[in-house]
């Protein structure tokens, strides 16, 4: 219990030296290249701030990497890892920072929808009306609804125009314009609207259509682009696959550092050059996308970094 | 050695950092990559000599710290303090600072800006290809005038093409779509569809072989000049005031390396055991982050015409003047 407090302690200490050092210079890099902005400055100190935290989820692997390194050099500098070594087995080292593990590689995987989050803040803090056109997709049972809407300004709950386009796989269902829209309980109604179907366009100039397909919360990002209520099958191999990469590289950097071989004072092991070419290296790997035999790259990938961990682990 | 080789660590653990975030930055500028990984990468390499330099004394002092750290652990601090005369122990130190600030120096003066105008060029090819670069997730994004979703990407080909033009409200559905560019712009052809325009002004369906958009406008090939671009004595000569201040700034960074490497032993050798001595090296932490953000501010009013340039220089020298106190009492108990 009190060795498990321990590295606890040194773990948490990682973590805190880790943050304070990384956000710090990122924070210097962020605030440099925000000066030139035309805001006051507690404002460029607000956007740098939001930058840090926006490139700190750039690359949280490679935080990871940093905190580990830290944890070695702090443990190893007094023998005591060789000691914690001695009376705990590697599982129950790999248990304790396995939360980190599993934090880290749900940031890489989720790090798009947090770094769109971040500007998002960031846009609705300078009033940005750039984004005055909007197009949300939804995609339930094989229908694809495309919904464009046109602002004149940044109230979200009142479009110059809509365009609803409804398609199934091969062919276009129906499509409905509309300028004259009012916005009531959380639903569109469009006083006069064109409505195409098949191939007769149909104007309505009596007649009201009330739109409720839309999920108001989602208007309120700025990009202009919104995935709205699209199916996400949550086992799809390519997802998986993504997954196990970030998860075993995690893994992977834990059992460089952490192992017995590690212990040995006079180690010629570059784990740091190691260490960081797998981080670059899945990094490739996840962005890189062959028109063919992708799915197959990505699997040798995994392989690799499978057959890297077992070779690491071999003597514990 | 050990004084250069952490201070190389520290560099390139920092620039790597920074590196890749710049590489994931403009990757999710667009929607991929792909062909253009070896382009981005080797150009954001170019941008990376222009990072160094207001970062050198952050990292200089972390390094120290962690050098320090190391040699205070393994008790060598007092084998060299005791063992060797101040002769020999400054003796190559003195060597690697002059070092530093000779590569300080070339980097700032003549490499950064030389690589930085290579890399302006380079980043306006890559940001114009990436905006109609080879897509992923079977999208494609081109800011507020197009997106197009598609089943399947054969070579440079789009299969099973649906498309919404944002200006017209027009939808386009076509069998297939290729993009085509050349200096001038960007045209995306469909083949072989319909295509819908429901706006104020029309309202139809019509069938096509082969419809071109085109973004010819949009594409930007201005290679405007900035800070980088320019050594010190060439923004200190320039005609518009940000530039030149911006060279005074640079001015404030040789000072802030100066005094830091010239104090650099008092943190090197630092060999306080005490308590006291993990507040200090939070309070030079605190101290060096303080001075970055008070010179930020003070650039800020200086471009913003609130202060004058030698205002600039009182409020910057005095606060390395009380730097240079707080390091000369830093191995005091």
């Amino acid at each position: 219990m009190i060795i498990n407090y321990f590295i606890l302690k040194k773990i948490f200490f990682s973590i805190v030296i880790t943050l304070l050092v990384i956000l710090s210079v990122f924070f210097i890099f962020s605030l440099l290249g925000n000066l030139g902005e035309n805001h006051s400055f507690q404002k460029i100190l607000y956007f740098s701030l939001l930058s840090t935290i926006q490139i700190f989820f750039q690359i949280p692997i490679l935080v990871m990497f940093v905190l580990f390194s830290i944890f070695y050099i702090e443990a190893k500098n007094n023998n005591e890892l060789t000691i914690l070594m001695h009376y705990i087995s590697i599982k129950k080292f790999y248990i304790l920072f396995l939360v980190i593990i599993i934090l880290f590689t749900f940031i890489e995987i989720n790090k798009k929808t947090i770094i769109d989050k971040i500007e998002d803040i960031k846009s609705n803090s300078v009033n940005d009306t750039s984004n005055l056109t909007k197009l949300i997709v939804n995609q339930t049972n094989n229908i694809t609804e495309y919904i464009l809407l046109k602002y004149n300004d940044d109230e979200i709950y009142n479009p110059n125009e809509i365009s609803i386009f409804n398609l199934n796989k091969k062919n276009l269902i129906s499509a409905i314009y509309s300028n004259n829209i009012l916005y009531k309980d959380n639903s569109f109604f469009l006083n006069d609207y064109s409505e195409l179907k098949g191939n007769k366009i149909n104007i309505y100039t009596d007649k009201i259509f009330k739109f409720d397909d839309i999920n108001f919360s989602l208007l309120k990002q700025k990009s202009s682009y919104i995935k709205g209520n699209i199916e996400i099958n949550l086992f799809e191999y390519n997802q998986i696959i993504f997954f196990l990469i970030i998860f075993f590289t995690s893994n992977l950097i834990f059992v460089i550092f952490i192992n017995r071989k590690a212990m040995v004072k006079n180690n010629n092991d570059n784990k740091y050059l190691l260490g960081l070419s797998i981080i670059f290296y899945m990094y490739f790997i996840l962005n890189f996308k062959l028109n063919e035999y992708d799915l197959l790259l990505k699997n040798l990938c995994l392989i690799f970094i499978l057959s890297l961990i077992l070779k690491k682990n071999k003597y514990e | 050695m050990n004084y250069f080789k952490y201070f190389l660590i520290f560099l390139s653990l920092f620039l790597s950092l920074i590196w890749l975030s710049q590489i994931l930055r403009l990757i999710d500028i667009q929607y991929s990559i792909s062909a253009q990984i070896f382009e981005l990468i080797s150009t954001t390499l170019l941008v990376l000599p222009s990072f160094i330099n207001p970062l050198l004394p952050i990292l200089l002092i972390l390094s120290y710290l962690y050098f320090n750290y190391v040699i205070k652990n393994n008790s060598e601090i007092k084998i060299i303090n005791q063992y060797l005369n101040n002769k020999d122990k400054y003796k190559w130190i003195l060597i690697i600072k002059f070092l530093i600030i000779i590569i300080f120096f070339i980097n700032s003066e003549i490499i950064s800006p030389k690589f930085y105008s290579k890399y302006k060029i380079s980043e306006i090819e890559i940001r114009n290809n990436l905006r109609i670069g080879l897509p992923s997730n079977n999208e494609l994004h081109i800011g507020q005038m197009l997106s197009i979703f598609f089943l399947n990407k054969n070579n440079k080909t789009l299969e099973d093409v649906e498309a919404v033009l944002y200006q017209e409200g027009q939808f386009i559905k076509s069998n297939l779509a290729y993009i085509e560019y050349d200096k001038k712009g960007i045209n995306i052809i469909f083949v072989d569809g319909f295509r819908v325009k429901l706006n104020h002004f029309e309202k139809s369906k019509t069938t096509f072989e082969r419809f071109t958009f085109n973004i010819q406008k949009e594409i930007n090939n201005d290679l405007s000049y900035d800070k980088d671009h320019f050594n010190t004595l060439e923004l200190l000569n320039h005609k518009e005031y940000d530039f030149k201040n911006s060279g005074h700034k640079r001015i404030y960074y040789y000072l802030l390396l100066f005094i830091i490497l010239i104090f650099a032993d008092k943190i090197i050798f630092n060999h306080n055991v005490y308590s006291n001595s993990k507040l200090k090296t939070i309070q030079l932490f605190s101290f060096i982050m303080i001075l970055y953000v008070l010179n930020a501010f003070l650039i800020y009013n200086l471009d913003k015409f609130q202060i004058n340039i030698i205002s600039y220089y009182i409020f910057n020298v005095l606060a390395l003047f009380l730097f240079c106190l707080f390091l000369i009492r830093y191995n005091d108990n």
